[in-house]
């Protein structure tokens, strides 16, 4: 009788549970939460209580692939790793490094993304590295970084208890981070007002105190029209602007042109319900801003991020318990592998690439010469692979093909390459594309460290073997450097390389496996005898005085028109994960949720014939979906969402790749779409 | 208090040390305490009886269910609470446990612990580790009586407000020890329909309350793993508070009481005439 | 799922307005046939309502009711044997034990328990049992419609 428990962290999504896995003679049986834990307390969601069910799936990726005619054949490590690295030389040699291209993931652990990040710039020599925090929080890390000097969560989940208001806009927190609506709730049942500003009633919307709709992408203007309000009315902190901020007068100036009247023309947002909303912010003890997609995923999404901050800045709801700029990062570990550096125009722990004193450090550290040119990323990846500048792309744990804007447009481009490297635990719709397929371990057969959103590192620890001839990702990426000629990728463990990254990032100096044995420790940590911070900017900002941009409101790119008739946003059901790689292997989840299902007002319904199960056909210029209705008032006449999680009815056929200048995320959230009664059986539940 | 502990822990060893090392039991399942959390987890050597805790908490009977039942032969100790005993002897009842197989090494709550749960019979039959605080009730009368003193609109309102914010975590039935059918009535999709947040109103929560009125032995799990503090252990107290006015009956007393809800064919009909 | 319709409180809509939806469920011995007991339903009664036969009102679930609340309708009925005339001796007794707790339940979770009627019928005295029907339909009217979802 063999009966343990491994504690280990959920490999789903940002808030960074504790959950224990059940291992039974060898195999993995189930989950159970961790009971003291900071974040989730002894519960778990849903995909928390299933997340062990995909790992012994039958379809795991088991031995190396390689493309042999037209079909992807089994073959050994050594092929599989000697072709190539014969590849990437011979196209290294023939077209340069910058024609070799990098999509890190942000499911591995941090080690992952470092040796991914350092093969990348060490071994290749390009800074064309880069992965889906593109898609999601992009704006977060440029626009935050450009007002305080650093691009994450300011504060705590735990803190959110202790705020007195809580102004949540674009995240549909219970179903996308449970465990942080859970302290919204909280934070309510102890008196704290809670307002929920979005275009879609979402399931929050029912336990606040306030609901704001505004018309999709009209963020800046309704954020600075709060502003307008809270400065006529002398609401503003002027102490904490005077002492801790600069350039506050471009924003006075801009936002009093955004009265509530031409608000309201815009937003559709009735002037008092704004003043309230602004007034409780402001007047608050304690105000604290959350927001996810809703905010960052348009070609606005870093005017959008400045505008929070803008506001946070405004009232003094930073550097203090229970306030602070909150962005909820989706991935597991996208915050670590934003902190690990991959990304174009960074190293880890954000030192730019242009910077001739971190280059020249990490130079030292690794004894191999580096790029200072900013790469390309991901979506600009996809547009060079079209154009035949990037002739080779390694997709480690990403799945592009669904998960990025324009999906017709991604195939071609990928089609294109003469070298596709996909680095799984499952085959999906890009490693279908591929010409090699290295088989990966996934989170319960390996060891290393994660970060959750608000900066929290911790374990995540080897529960079973590895799945037939799985490796691990940065025992892959390590043996590819060697055979390449590379020293410094001689590692035995993990924590070998977590002591490297520690030693070249100040933020996560103090952190050690020792350390994580015991606690969870927040970044920044610079002494292993220190703390981590539980919330930024206490005496002042990263940068030294937090910056003020003044920003003026765009519409979205495309908007209805006569032949595209309705609004097109797109988002996540709590049930599946993203591209649903691992959910839709989950016997648990997949109940739930067997199939896509777009929600459409019954209004807009009945003018189109449809009923609550019909099939529709949804399209957009860029392409078309068949989905089943949902009919239901969260969504406002004149707007669907559809779910992007469902290969069958990809969302991102119909949407749109145009980006924000400055961070280069896509629009997910907006665009022009029309739709018809699909003719056909009606799919079941 | 701590040098009591202390003592707790070194007894509950010594009776695990000598259970294995006499090869009576396969192993010991109780909790193990690492990095300030509790786990279940089944100590086969003595090695491992370091980390033994006495003063966590966790329903260990659902775990015990699930070990016997892969291992076709072979005897467990369990470390059990008031509670946990109460459980195994549920699960006894329905034959999903065979008692035979397991030894029950019984842990006395403190009156910290029992006030915690609320609880009203804080330790098991015979206590080993730890002494019993005898009788004492913990009920919380506050948030019963104020549901009670509630006229049924106020009470409709606090539930259908309260359980709008679940998720379907299904963290309730999960921990909970007597939640063990193969196939639960509330993944079954003519009983409730599938995804939605929050779920079918109000099919969910009431399907799973009816189910376990006559099971519940009150230990608090259910209401410590929702995310979303929902005051589930109010309602199945009530419940079970029905069942003893009613009928006598209490959960999780005696593997030979049957359940009210049971009536026996074969006994004697005694019945009341007229409209239910 | 959120709808733009209030929480209900169980007020009692204008009289003329409101018409029950119920689910009836009748034990096969002392109503055989579901048609019949269709027509024993009185005129005010939606004809969204459902009447289904059971084998023994033993064979009751509480999901049944539950679920039938669950997709709005307003009322359930169970019409089972008079006590002494079950078929299978004691399933009524059972039936009744949990029908007792269901309505309990019903209450602790601030549902009218109104809203479960419990018939004991002889299949040879009709008139009481359209009565007994007349009358729980009658409270059901009066205590409003259950509705909930969108």
């Amino acid at each position: 009788m063999n009966y343990k428990t491994i504690q280990s962290t959920c490999p789903y999504c940002g808030c960074g549970c504790g959950i224990y896995l059940e291992i039974v003679d060898g195999h993995l049986v189930g989950t159970m939460p961790v009971l003291n834990h900071p974040i989730s307390e002894g519960s778990l969601c849903i995909k928390g209580w299933a997340a062990h069910e995909f790992v012994e799936s039958e379809d795991r990726l088991k031995r190396p692939l390689w493309m042999r005619g037209a079909n992807l054949e089994a073959t050994d490590w050594d092929s599989a790793l000697y072709a190539v690295a014969d590849r990437l030389n011979q196209i290294k040699l023939e077209y340069g490094p910058d024609a070799i291209g990098f999509l890190s993931s942000a499911k591995c652990t941090n080690e992952e993304n470092y040796v991914l990040m350092k093969f990348a710039r060490g071994v290749v020599g390009t800074n064309n590295i880069d992965h889906c925090a593109r898609l999601c929080h992009a704006p977060t890390v440029t626009g935050l970084a450009q007002a305080f000097g650093s691009g994450a969560m300011t504060n705590s989940v735990p803190e959110l208890e202790e705020a007195t208001c809580i102004l949540v806009t674009g995240s549909n927190t219970t179903e996308n981070h449970p465990m942080i609506a859970s302290r919204i709730i909280r934070a309510r049942e102890k008196g704290a007002f809670v307002m929920v500003i979005d275009p879609r009633r979402i399931h929050l919307a029912n336990h606040s105190d306030m609901f704001v709709q505004p018309r999709l992408g009209t963020d800046v203007a309704w954020i600075n029209g709060m502003m307008n309000m809270i400065i006529s009315e002398g609401l503003h902190d002027e102490e904490f602007i005077r002492a801790r901020t600069e350039n506050f007068e471009a924003v006075r100036e801009t936002v009093a042109a955004y009265t509530p009247e031409r608000v309201q023309e815009i937003t559709g947002i009735e002037p008092d319900l704004l003043r309230r909303a602004a007034r409780a912010y402001a007047t608050s003890e304690r105000s604290s801003l959350i927001y996810t997609m809703g905010i960052t995923e348009h070609t606005t999404g870093t005017d959008n991020v400045l505008s929070l901050a803008n506001l946070a800045m405004l009232c003094g709801q930073i550097g203090r318990r229970g306030t602070g700029i909150n962005p909820l990062r989706g991935q597991n570990n996208v915050q670590g592998a934003c902190d690990m550096g991959a990304l174009p125009d960074v190293l880890t722990g954000y030192q730019k690439v242009t910077d001739p004193a971190a280059i020249a450090k990490f130079e030292s550290a690794w004894g191999m010469e580096l790029p200072t040119e900013p790469g390309l990323t991901v979506v600009e990846m996809i547009d060079a692979a079209m154009d035949g500048d990037l002739k080779a792309l390694y997709v480690m744990g990403e799945n592009p093909m669904l998960s990025d804007p324009d999906i017709n447009h991604v195939k071609e481009a990928l089609s294109n390459l003469e070298l596709l490297v996909v680095q799984d635990i499952f085959m999906n719709q890009t490693a279908e594309l591929a010409h090699v397929v290295f088989p990966a371990q996934s989170y319960a057969e390996k060891a290393g460290t994660v970060t959750s959103t608000d900066r929290r590192v911790q374990r995540v620890r080897k529960a079973i073997d590895g799945i037939g001839e799985a490796l691990t990702d940065w025992e892959i990426v390590s043996r590819l450097a060697k055979i390449m000629g590379a020293s410094g990728f001689d590692y035995e463990t993990p924590i070998e390389i977590f002591e490297e990254i520690r030693t070249l990032t100040p933020s996560y100096a103090g952190i050690t496996y020792v350390r994580l044995d015991s606690e969870e420790v927040q970044w920044p940590c610079p002494t292993e005898d220190g703390p981590g911070t539980e919330y930024m900017h206490k005496d002042s900002f990263t940068r030294g005085a937090g910056h003020f941009t003044a920003v003026e409101w765009k519409p979205p790119v495309e908007v209805p028109d006569e032949d595209y008739p309705y609004f097109l946003t797109t988002g996540r059901v709590h049930f599946h994960y993203h591209t649903g790689t691992m959910t839709r292997r989950s016997p648990t989840l997949n109940r739930e949720m067997a199939a896509a299902a777009a929600d459409i007002n019954p209004v807009d319904a009945e003018a189109l014939g449809i009923k609550s199960k019909d099939m529709m056909k949804v399209s957009s210029r860029r392409g078309e979906v068949k989905i089943r209705a949902r009919l239901t008032t969260s969504v406002p006449p004149g707007t669907i969402f559809i779910p992007f999680n469902f290969r069958e009815s990809a969302a991102n056929a119909l949407t749109i790749s145009a980006r924000d200048p400055v961070s280069k995320i896509p629009e997910f959230k907006v665009c022009a779409v029309k739709i018809e009664k699909a003719v056909g059986r009606r799919v079941g539940v | 208090m701590d040098e009591e502990q202390v003592s707790k822990e070194e007894q509950a060893r010594k009776i695990s040390r000598e259970l294995i090392a006499g090869g009576k039991v396969d192993g010991v399942l109780a909790l193990l305490e690492i990095r300030d959390h509790v786990v279940p987890h089944l100590f086969t050597e003595e090695k491992e009886l370091e980390g033994l805790s006495v003063s966590g908490r966790y329903p260990v009977a659902g775990v015990a269910e699930r070990l016997l039942h892969r291992w076709e032969d072979g005897k467990i100790a369990v470390l059990a609470r008031g509670c946990d005993e109460r459980h195994l002897i549920e699960l006894g009842k329905k034959k999903s446990v065979d008692l035979d197989r397991i030894r029950i090494i019984g842990l006395a709550c403190t009156i910290a612990e029992a006030k915690e749960c609320h609880c009203v019979r804080p330790y098991p039959t015979e206590v080993e580790v730890g002494r019993s605080v005898g009788n004492v009730n913990y009920r919380d009368h506050e948030a019963l009586s104020e549901l009670i003193n509630m006229d049924i609109h106020e009470r409709r309102e606090f539930w259908t407000k309260i359980l709008d914010r679940c998720i379907k975590c299904y963290g309730c039935r999960n921990v909970c020890p007597l939640c063990n059918c193969e196939d639960c009535r509330l993944e079954e999709t003519r009983w409730i329909r599938v995804g939605e947040i929050p779920p079918e109103y109000p099919s969910f929560h009431l399907i799973r309350a009816f189910h376990m009125a006559d099971k519940c032995v009150g230990c608090f799990a259910c209401q410590k793993a929702c995310p979303m503090g929902i005051p589930l252990a109010r309602l199945h107290q009530l419940i079970k508070e029905d069942l003893k006015s009613e009928y006598g009956f209490e959960a999780g007393r005696d593997v030979d009481e049957v359940s009210p809800l049971l009536v026996d064919p074969h006994a004697a009909a005694k019945v009341k005439g007229g409209r239910g | 799922m959120i709808t733009d319709e209030k929480l209900p409180g169980e007020s009692a809509p204008e009289a003329d307005e409101f018409i029950p939806s119920l689910a009836v469920f009748h034990c096969r011995w002392c109503q055989p046939d579901s048609e019949h007991v269709r027509g024993m339903l009185p005129e005010k009664v939606s004809d969204r309502s459902i009447v289904g036969r059971l084998n023994c009102s033993a064979r009751m679930e509480a999901e049944f009711g539950i679920k039938a609340f669950g997709e709005g309708y307003d009322g359930v009925i169970v019409i089972g044997c008079e006590m002494g005339e079950c078929h299978y001796r004691v399933g009524n007794v059972q039936a009744e034990r949990r029908l007792r707790l269901l309505k309990e339940i019903l209450a602790l979770a601030g549902i009218y328990p109104e809203r479960l009627g419990v018939f004991w019928a002889s299949p040879f005295d009709e008139d009481s049992t359209r009565q007994a029907i007349a009358e729980y339909v009658e409270t059901i009217r009066s205590v409003g419609p259950f509705k909930d979802r969108d």
